[in-house]
């Protein structure tokens, strides 16, 4: 008798759970992976994360399109696009949305964006930012720092 | 944004409590009153703690049944109608609150003091006795032991604790003419039953709980339930403990005759309404715990895992509202 009324409780419990869930997922549709996924295509990054923007100037040095194709669903959307150099075929420019934590092919770049302390990357690597429609787009790169103001000065020039 | 995320995270908080205590009571009857009213308690005081958890804590959050920054967008910045909807829901409920619970609580700690008188020997008698059953159940605590009661002079029937570090039982003597000796233990058993569950303070306590929601809805139907699963608890502890539920109910009964005779006397009219809807929400309550008593047995426990069941039910919801969003 005793057990039975604590089933009931316990299937309740679970019952209040599944109708919530079920209102949230009937409204939201289902929940993408928590973390950072990866795309084939510009086009295969999902609206939510936000629009990737085109650079309207990269070095002839760098590989277009993109290697790697990061995105992050709400509720903390973001993207990184990883642009490989020609030569070494390594990732020589991550430039996207600074939402953190960082995919986990960025890891080593964290240091760029400690703010506790002077911001410090790697040897060789350099950070750079600016707006674009409101958002902050940020440049992290092993490019020399004058092609890396190319770069944040080509984002801001009207798109064609 | 953060704010409007937050704001609904605490009513996905509440509307789980109140679902799940809901059914519970429901689907595992007879439930204990005093499991309800500290389920009730901790669904008021975990949702604000949980916040605070998740202020000091984010980004190592795992996947919640709800996702609340979603509904925080659907609420707040996609229509503006249902926007302006929800907005009012949350601006009514804030101000049901300033007006209905926080300017009488100001009004309530700014009176004067009472004029009371010693008890009579009776009441005084009645006292001992009442403390007499909680020794004898082993919960006779020294704020039990060492509660005081006065007597004021009032025909109204009233009995109630006064104060919150140290508080004072007072009984009118309206009561104490209008009750017999063993309605009188029952009704000094309940008040006693009061400071078992924590008294005045931790009534304050949840009530701050309470004010860090104002805005909430289903916390404002949550902070009533409470109240009334506060009064049936004591009722059903009284009645346990001096082992005459119909006793303590006959003695109700007498309250519920009092209030119907009150005539309500004042020149305002609004005034005049606001008290006729109080007068006819007690003896609502009143009757509602009457017939609690009259009833099925009250299912009430008092075993060395009490104490533990409390912070059981604590985890428990706790958990449970961790995972909900």
């Amino acid at each position: 008798m005793e057990l039975k009324r604590w089933m009931r409780g316990v299937t309740w419990a679970f019952l209040v759970g599944a109708v919530l869930f079920g209102a949230d997922r009937l409204l939201f549709g289902p929940s993408a992976s928590a973390g950072w996924n990866a795309a084939v295509q510009l086009a295969d990054i999902p609206e939510q994360s936000g629009r990737p923007v085109i650079p309207p100037y990269l070095p002839n040095s760098l590989v277009w399109p993109p290697e790697e194709y990061l995105y992050r669903l709400p509720p903390e959307p973001g993207w990184w696009l990883g642009l490989a150099d020609k030569r070494t075929q390594e990732i020589w420019l991550w430039y996207g949305t600074g939402a953190r934590p960082l995919p986990e092919q960025m890891k080593s770049l964290e240091s760029c964006f400690d703010e506790t302390t002077m911001a410090s990357c790697p040897p060789g690597w350099r950070i750079a930012s600016t707006q674009i429609a409101g958002a902050t787009v940020y440049v992290l790169t092993r490019l020399q720092a004058q092609e890396t103001k190319r770069i944040i000065v080509g984002f801001s020039l009207p798109s064609s | 944004m953060i704010i409007s995320t937050f704001m609904c995270i605490n009513l996905f908080h509440a509307i789980a409590a109140l679902l799940w205590i809901a059914g519970l009571r429901r689907f595992m009857r007879p439930f204990s009153p005093l499991i309800l009213f500290d389920l009730f308690r901790w669904a008021l005081i975990i949702p604000p703690v949980l916040i605070l958890l998740r202020l000091f804590n984010r980004g190592s959050e795992g996947p919640h049944l709800i996702r609340a920054e979603l509904w925080a967008r659907q609420f707040f910045l996609s229509k503006p109608l249902l926007t302006w909807l929800v907005l009012g829901l949350l601006i009514g409920t804030l101000l049901i609150f300033i007006f209905q619970e926080l300017i009488p609580f100001i009004q309530i700690m700014g009176r004067k003091q009472i004029p009371s008188h010693a008890p009579s020997a009776r009441l005084k008698a009645a006292l001992v006795r009442a403390k007499a059953f909680y020794r004898e159940a082993g919960i006779l605590s020294p704020r039990i032991s060492h509660l005081r009661t006065h007597s004021f002079p009032a025909q109204e029937r009233l009995a109630a604790l006064h104060g919150l570090g140290a508080p004072v039982l007072v009984v009118s003597d309206g009561l104490v003419e209008a009750l017999d000796d063993e309605e009188l233990e029952g009704v000094l058993s309940h008040e006693l039953a009061h400071i078992y569950l924590g008294g005045n303070m931790r009534m304050v306590w949840i009530w701050i709980a309470r004010g860090l929601q104002a805005f909430n809805p289903v916390s404002l139907v949550l902070f009533r339930e409470l109240t009334e699963a506060r009064e049936a608890a004591c009722d059903a502890l009284a009645a346990k403990l001096t082992g005459k539920p119909e006793v303590l109910a006959r003695a109700l009964l007498k309250f519920t005759e009092d209030l119907e005779a009150t005539s309500v006397t004042s020149d305002d009219p609004r005034t005049r309404a606001g008290i006729e809807l109080r007068r006819r929400a007690e003896i609502h309550s009143t009757q509602t715990r009457y017939e609690a008593l009259t009833g099925e047995l009250t299912y009430v426990r008092i075993t060395i895992w009490s104490a533990p069941l409390q912070w059981l039910t604590a985890l428990v919801l706790g958990g449970m509202l961790w995972i909900v969003a």
